[in-house]
């Protein structure tokens, strides 16, 4: 994949010639500084940004060929989303806010995502009667009850300290156990790629290395930085 | 040049007898019709002390000048300093002026309609004057004007068969009077149409102080916190000073651009002067400077009232991240299956501030263009039940009581009196016209009631009067109105109403007249004919056309065609720019939920559907608000215009004239819908993936 921007002195390239490859069940962690073109990547990787050059193919659907109805129907079914700033909607209750995920596949049975989660007891609250670790549990459980294949997570503890960043990675290891999905998450907390078993260096919108762990740590156990 | 005949000694003799009787002061006043080449123009002297000339531009006359009227002058883009030929003399044009009583402007004795083009006043000095005076061409007249201490008489004066007509000054002369009616009628719509817009723009103003005040709680407790003083946080609130002052200010001049333009085209119609008086600084300081002070005052005050709590209190208690209480109930009634739809009602109580502005934006459009709509469909209205009355070409008016037996072919004569109506409500007496009927075949007058009956004149036991009658002096059939005639009072029934709605004539039948009368009415003064009679027969007052009648009636009517667009043009504004104002809001506000949606997999359609769909609704329901508010009201309204002026506005409920404004107010809005659904498409995923 190749993705260029000019910054008015020349072309700038946030992508350059990167090839990556994501299995079933893969939990791939992306590490980078910022402004290296990581989140460039997982835009691209999940159909919301545009590449320049190359393709993505998810099994034998190359995605840069669809139309924009077409990104939205695939983004649809196989696409979930974790965010550092959680955005959840403030007028929507918890239940309403994981409503948002659940009501795009139709799912109506999203009882053991909560419970996974501990969030039964605030189901009623809205978003600002939340702490901020009790907010990216209902950011997870939105993205979760979208039954997505392919879950991409940018910085999803970037605002919490060790406890609740951790509680959230175990959380999604522990999903990603009992369900088909695939996990990439972009974070510069280099102690979380001990629980990926794949490992992508970034740097300036390269490649500079792909590690492949064999034994895969649980959330309890990396070294928090 | 003086008249010597014993006719005007008499008559000056009665005017100083009435001027002393009434105290008032009076003047005699001349003037002279001439041809002049192509055009006619009547000729005054520059002396007259009671209603003077009014100098637009220029000085009064020297003995080689005149001043030109300014319908004349302007018509014949005639300026200061140009040449004037008055029967081959030459003058300079020393001013323009309007002359008080110009704006009666038949400048033909003939009675010719007045064309500003052709006939023009030229005011002289009083020297010159004299040179155009003969005892053949004069003509007379007496003005007079009360002392401003007189003790007026004002009854007994209006029962005084000596005055031909009393007219209060509104009421003087004709086309002013119709000028001022329509200004007062202007006025009442506006003050009721604008009243309402005029409270909703202070309760707009008011929501927006309290949701500025609300969404930096947060802020201005941490500047708290931080060690600034209250007056410090809230200072910047006098901001507001300006906020409502640039607007009041540009308003206050589109309105006035506006204003002008409006009343050009209404002075225009009747052929009246209208000089512009220029910007009135203490109106200016009035509608600009006091709201913008006022309110300046009111967020500065409100601010300080808010932030009097501690600074720990506004940080925790940030009102502007809180749900309202509604939007945390209907959190929890979302149990059916129509997600999306529950998030639309969510969002929209989620922005109080802005449902307001749609609903209002949504009442502004609907009570406007109802009006509009309303004024306008008035205006075909009267002139179809007017016109309906007269089913003949020609009302000829003799100078003196005709007693021949003269056969007119297809023609009706009548008698014609003023009387004086004495009004049930008060002791008043107006001047109304008693038409008494001489044949039984009265096609030619087509009297017919509300619900379409023909009215047969010669069989009825009273009087017919017509709607607007009925409305000004609350009668109806079967009531006795006192009526004065010939310094005789008269007791008499009211039989019918006729339809039309304008007109001060009373009609009766000849027989019914003698009856209730005692007198015989067997001379005629008049006839209603289709025959082309001659106009230059030596006994003929004068001769109205239909032609004529409809013009009058469509003068007035073009008023209304003017100010519906103009209430039209308010509407469309007002409720235009409040509603594209509160999507903008909506949109700038919801970028996050937009994005964010759109992120999930939401498609364009759901997100527009969720986000701004909800206010369609919102707008119509204004709309619905403003359907019972118009109607009662326009009905009101038209009443009270009804009773101050010389013709009835007949009101009803028109579902189609609703329909119709629905289907103009579902238009514009969905217009502004579609603009803002094209805004959220422009919303990018970036909104979310760059923070």
């Amino acid at each position: 994949m190749v993705k260029t921007y000019a910054d008015g002195t020349g072309k700038i390239y946030a992508l350059n010639d990167v090839s990556i490859e994501v299995e079933e069940k893969d939990f791939m962690v992306i590490l980078g500084l910022s402004g290296s073109g990581k989140s460039t990547l997982i835009n691209v990787m999940s159909a919301l940004d545009n590449c320049d050059l190359g393709k993505i193919l998810y099994d034998d659907l190359d995605i840069t060929q669809l139309k924009e109805k077409e990104l939205v129907t695939f983004r649809r079914a196989n696409i979930g989303f974790i965010f550092q700033s959680y955005y959840l909607l403030p007028d929507l209750n918890v239940e309403n806010n994981i409503r948002m995920g659940a009501n795009l596949v139709n799912n109506n049975d999203y009882k053991d995502i909560i419970e996974m989660l501990n969030i039964g007891d605030y189901l009623k609250r809205m978003p600002y009667q939340l702490s901020g670790g009790q907010q990216q549990r209902v950011s997870i459980a939105r993205a979760l009850a979208k039954k997505p294949k392919v879950l991409f997570c940018d910085e999803p503890t970037g605002t919490l300290d060790e406890i609740h960043g951790k509680q959230v990675l175990a959380l999604l290891q522990k999903y990603q156990e009992n369900n088909s999905v695939s996990i990439i998450m972009v974070t510069h907390n280099q102690g979380i790629s001990a629980m990926a078993n794949k490992v992508v260096r970034f740097k300036s919108g390269k490649i500079i290395d792909v590690v492949k762990n064999d034994k895969v740590l649980s959330a309890a156990e990396v070294r928090w930085s | 040049m003086e008249q010597q005949g014993d006719y005007w000694k008499a008559a000056v003799k009665k005017v100083e007898q009435l001027g002393d009787l009434y105290d008032f002061e009076w003047e005699k006043r001349e003037n002279v019709v001439i041809q002049n080449q192509d055009n006619i123009v009547r000729l005054f002297s520059d002396n007259r002390k009671i209603n003077q000339y009014k100098i637009v531009e220029g000085s009064l006359p020297k003995e080689k000048e005149v001043m030109l009227d300014y319908n004349y002058a302007t018509a014949n883009n005639l300026k200061v300093g140009d040449a004037f030929i008055v029967e081959e003399q030459n003058y300079d044009i020393s001013a323009i002026v309007v002359l008080p009583d110009m704006i009666s402007p038949i400048v033909d004795n003939t009675g010719k309609m007045y064309d500003k083009k052709t006939q023009g006043i030229v005011v002289m000095k009083e020297s010159v004057f004299q040179k155009y005076c003969s005892e053949e061409n004069i003509n007379i007249m007496y003005s007079g004007v009360f002392h401003p201490t007189a003790p007026k008489d004002i009854l007994t004066m209006k029962r005084d068969e000596n005055f031909y007509l009393f007219l209060e000054r509104e009421e003087n002369p004709q086309i002013y009077a119709n000028v001022h009616s329509q200004i007062t009628m202007n006025q009442i719509i506006m003050g009721f149409s604008m009243g309402i817009l005029f409270s909703i723009a202070v309760l707009l103003v008011l929501i927006t102080i309290n949701e500025q005040i609300r969404g930096e709680y947060k802020n201005l407790g941490v500047l708290k916190a931080l060690g600034y003083k209250n007056v410090e946080l809230t200072i910047k609130y006098m901001f507001y000073f300006f906020i409502v002052g640039v607007p009041a200010f540009v308003g206050y001049f589109a309105g006035h651009l506006l204003s002008v333009t409006f009343y050009e085209l209404v002075f225009g119609i009747f052929d009246v002067p209208y000089v512009f008086r220029g910007v009135v600084v203490e109106n200016m300081l009035f509608f600009v400077l006091v709201p913008s002070v006022v309110f300046a005052f009111i967020a500065f005050l409100w601010a300080m009232f808010k932030v009097r709590k501690s600074a720990l209190s506004m940080i925790y208690n940030d009102n502007s991240a809180m749900a309202n209480k509604l939007v945390i109930y209907r959190n929890k009634k979302i149990h059916g299956t129509n997600y999306l739809k529950s998030v639309k009602s969510i969002l929209l109580f989620s922005k109080m501030m802005v449902l307001i502005f749609v609903l209002f934006s949504g009442f502004a459009l609907g009570v406007q263009i109802q009006f509009a709509y309303t004024t306008y469909h008035l205006t075909s209205s009267i002139k179809n039940l007017v016109l309906q009355e007269y089913n003949y070409e020609y009302n000829v008016r003799f100078k003196n009581p005709q007693t021949d037996d003269t056969e007119y072919e297809d023609s009706l004569k009548y008698f014609s009196e003023t009387i004086r109506l004495k009004a049930k409500t008060d002791d008043n007496y107006d001047s109304l016209n008693l038409y008494v009927i001489h044949d039984k075949n009265t096609q030619l007058l087509n009297l017919i009631t509300e619900n379409g009956t023909v009215i047969d004149l010669q069989n009825l036991d009273g009087v017919v009067i017509n709607k607007w009658m009925e409305m000004k002096y609350d009668l109806n059939v079967g009531d006795e109105i006192s009526i004065v005639l010939n310094n005789e009072e008269h007791l008499v029934k009211v039989a019918a109403v006729s339809q039309s709605v304008y007109g001060s004539n009373i009609y009766v039948g000849k027989e019914t007249a003698k009856n209730q009368f005692e007198i015989d009415f067997n001379e005629y003064n008049g006839i209603y004919t289709k025959d082309n009679v001659i106009e230059d027969d030596e006994n003929i007052l004068s001769i109205i056309t239909k032609t004529e009648m409809k013009e009058t009636i469509e003068q007035s009517t073009d008023v209304y065609g003017i100010l519906s667009a103009m209430l039209f043009i308010c509407g469309l504004v007002i409720g235009t720019i409040t509603f594209m104002l509160s999507l903008f809001s909506v949109v700038q506000s919801n970028r996050h939920y937009i994005s964010l949606m759109k992120v999930l997999g939401y498609t364009q359609k759901e997100c527009n559907f969720t986000i701004i769909s909800g206010y369609r609704k919102v707008a119509i329901l204004g709309f619905a608000i403003s359907i019972p508010y118009t109607i009662i009201l326009s009905t009101i309204m038209f009443r009270l215009i009804s009773v101050n002026s010389d013709m009835a506005y007949p009101t009803s409920i028109n579902i189609i004239s609703i329909i119709c404004c629905l289907f103009i107010t579902i238009g514009i809005v969905e217009v502004i819908l579609w603009f803002f659904k094209k805004r959220l498409q422009k919303v990018s995923f970036r909104e979310i993936m760059e923070g």
